[in-house]
């Protein structure tokens, strides 16, 4: 027990505490339920603070809660393992979490689940605090699970509503194919190393074959790709926009999606030691670059920022993938802080739009709410990467780093995903909040600024989305103590020319957005209705049409046949042996009643054949 | 006589006897063939008893003579009952217990 145990624990009280009140509908509680939430993750993030500037001195917090599982070789233990990484996830983690419980008071105001609502924030709080605090795979996986539960329940919040409830569902499955993965990946730790402590594990690396290690580096990257929506399982990620808008911008923007990446810089010892770590960026690449595409083409706002998340999710998998892990942890820590701003920046749009989500019947919001659009701004421009905003920053030590180890063709797309990130993000800018206002008189009376609640969470996440960059130098330092991190050195004038190639693309992406949505001197259409790319904006307005292809090949191909194939062996093979056996007794049953004639005479012959059968056994034994 | 002879008839008898039962369908046949049957076996201890020269065995001849007697006696009122019911005293008339 300790501060580790408060930190994950305090969560859970709230969750608790809501969830009785659900249970039970204790009214009292009902609209007091946010008090626990913030009262127990503020005081998490607190103790998180006191915990990073522990750790900052140079301490490792080790605690052990209480045994979890002992059974012959195998035992774990529910505990804390904090260094430097753990630490900065928590300080992350918790603060997120806080500010979004306290958005959610205003935006989920009028909701009938408002309790409900808090008590779920408070267990994926929780689960999240567990996950990454966790000293060992077992921990690691309790945790991996339960953040999947919370996302599940989150994203079905409005269950009633059949896209909300599919797309829980669609979720739940795809990560159920990468934690699959990740299982086999955790007992292959332990039948290779005999151990789940992380600790006992890192040590052992170097006595275990390149191959062994590439085998489970590669399972575990399976449960990666899955819970941070990495190709080919990102199809989820863009449906869980389904869910309120305050858990867009907590789960599956800033901390959960994450987790992949945390996972993957935290056994970086055995990633290191195998072959896979090209595959890690192959995947991050094909990710960043192609979420970006999709991203130009969509119209609904919270879809255009879950996919610029995948692009970004890839950025990070493609520094993780070239040996960067702390390039990979520094862009998840500022990007946590820009894009929960601009979900939470969006959530305001569609609230004051009353529910409206489609970018294309927005426009010209800036003057009717300045607080939100300047926030949003900031947001945007940090995701851009324009200096001194604090995407620039990571962004560009991940693009610099994929050059500096020579993957040149990572460094290609990265830096083209760059400019289309400006390039759908001044589109984004642009026709939100910007230009002619195309929304009807009704929802104009309705149009206002958020109240305060909604605007502070905005205006306090600014803060680091704008000066979290400068941390970089800090940042670096202090994560050596608990991550590797391979990049060579490259000369000073190649590092500024890759930094003005970056920022000059961004520039010129914003530039390109402007034209387009703000000057409007070339309308979209001219790309659009033009027939050489009338096939690629169809590509991507249907998303390389991920969702049908599966659809063709794992519901209605992989999917029936095996149904098929299932009924088939079910009525025929299983119900037969049933059935048989059943059959075989009546059988016998009709021909040994034969023997049951009735004739005194022949039940004598019976005896006698008895009879002489035991002397002659008696006689030969 | 040796007593292998009297173990040679008493098997002789009994193997009779045994043909029998299962053999004639009459349920007087069959009584006869039982006493055969019974007889065997009152032989083999007369045999026994020369063998081991003491009068044990004929002792025992005579208590199964007695039984015998006695299920003679019941058997043939069982007879007679079923003689009285079915009109026949023919086995293959008395099957109504088969399948």
């Amino acid at each position: 027990m300790g501060v580790g145990f408060l930190i994950a624990v305090l969560p859970l009280i709230s969750f608790l505490l809501a969830g009785f009140g659900v249970l039970f509908g204790w009214k009292s509680f009902k609209h007091r339920s946010h008090y626990f939430g913030l009262v127990t993750v503020g005081a998490s993030l607190i103790l998180s603070f006191y915990v990073l500037f522990k750790v900052m001195k140079g301490v490792v917090l080790t605690e052990e809660w209480f045994n979890w599982v002992i059974s012959g070789g195998l035992s774990a233990s529910f505990g804390a393992y904090i260094d430097s990484l753990t630490a900065i996830m928590l300080v992350v983690v918790t603060f997120v979490s806080f500010f979004v419980h306290m958005y959610s008071i205003g935006y989920m105001h009028d909701d009938p689940g408002y309790d409900r609502f808090f008590a779920y924030l408070g267990l994926f709080t929780f689960s999240m605090l567990v996950l990454v605090l966790s000293p060992n795979f077992l921990q690691l996986f309790f945790g991996w699970e339960a953040v999947g539960l919370s996302s599940y329940l989150l994203i079905g919040f409005w269950f009633k509503r059949k896209r909300a409830a599919d797309a829980a569902i669609k979720a739940f499955i795809m990560n159920r194919v990468g934690d699959f993965l990740f299982v086999l990946g955790i007992v292959a730790v332990f039948w290779v190393f005999g151990s789940l402590d992380f600790h006992k594990v890192f040590s052992q690396v170097g006595a275990v074959s390149a191959a062994t290690l590439s085998l489970i580096s590669f399972l575990l990257l399976g449960g990666a790709v899955g819970k941070s929506a990495q190709f080919p399982l990102h199809t989820w990620l863009p449906d869980a926009m389904e869910g309120p808008t305050p858990i867009s911008a907590l789960i599956h923007a800033a901390t959960m999606v994450a987790a992949g990446v945390f996972m993957v810089a935290r056994c970086a010892p055995i990633f290191d030691g195998g072959y896979i770590l090209p595959l890690v960026g192959v995947i991050g690449v094909i990710t960043a670059f192609g979420a970006a595409t999709v991203a130009l083409t969509q119209f609904d706002i919270k879809r255009i920022l879950a996919y610029s998340t995948l692009s970004q999710l890839g950025y990070m998998f493609a520094a993780l993938g070239v040996g960067a892990y702390i390039y990979a942890m520094f862009h998840l820590f500022t990007h946590a802080f820009f894009k929960a701003l601009l979900f939470l920046g969006s959530g305001n749009v569609i609230h004051a739009m009353s529910g409206e989500q489609d970018i294309r019947k927005m426009g010209g919001l800036y003057k009717y709410m300045k607080i939100t659009a300047t926030c949003f701004i900031i947001g945007t421009l940090a995701l851009i990467g324009i200096p001194p905003f604090a995407g620039f920053f990571s962004k560009d030590k991940i693009i610099s780093a994929t050059f500096a180890n020579g993957h040149l063709v990572f460094w290609f797309f990265l830096v083209v995903g760059a400019l289309l990130t400006a390039l759908y993000m001044g589109r984004l800018v642009f026709t939100v909040f910007f230009g002619e206002e195309r929304f009807d008189v009704r929802e104009m009376k309705h149009l206002h600024e958020s109240p305060a609640v909604m605007t502070v969470p905005l205006i306090v996440l600014s803060v680091p989305s704008v000066f979290a960059g400068f941390l970089g130098g800090w940042f670096e330092e202090f994560l050596k103590t608990s991550v590797p991190n391979h990049v060579r050195e490259l000369p000073h004038s190649t590092e500024l020319f890759l930094i003005v190639l970056t920022v000059s693309l961004a520039l010129l992406g914003l530039f390109v957005a402007a034209v387009i949505y703000y000057w409007r001197k070339i309308s979209p259409e001219v790309f659009t209705e033009n027939p050489v790319l009338r096939p690629v904006y169809l590509l991507l307005y249907n998303k390389y049409y991920f969702d049908e292809i599966y659809n063709l090949i794992f519901v209605k191909g992989l999917g029936f046949g095996l149904g098929r194939v299932y009924a088939f062996f079910d009525k025929y093979v299983i119900d037969g042996i049933v059935n048989g056996v059943a059959y075989l007794t009546s059988w016998c049953g009709e021909v040994l009643r034969l023997t049951q004639t009735g004739v005194v005479n022949n039940y004598v012959a019976y005896f006698g054949i008895g009879l002489i059968t035991v002397i002659l056994l008696l006689l030969i034994v | 006589m040796t007593p292998f002879d009297f173990f040679v008839l008493s098997g002789l008898l009994f193997a009779v006897g045994l043909f029998g039962v299962i053999v004639r369908r009459n349920v007087i046949s069959l009584f006869f063939s039982l006493e055969l049957l019974l007889n065997s076996a009152n032989v083999l201890l007369v045999g026994f008893s020369k063998l081991h020269g003491n009068l044990f065995g004929e002792v025992f001849v005579f208590f199964v003579l007695a039984v015998a007697a006695a299920e003679a006696a019941v058997g043939l009122a069982i007879v007679v009952a079923l003689y009285r019911y079915r009109k026949s005293v023919n086995t293959e008339d008395f099957s109504i217990l088969r399948w």
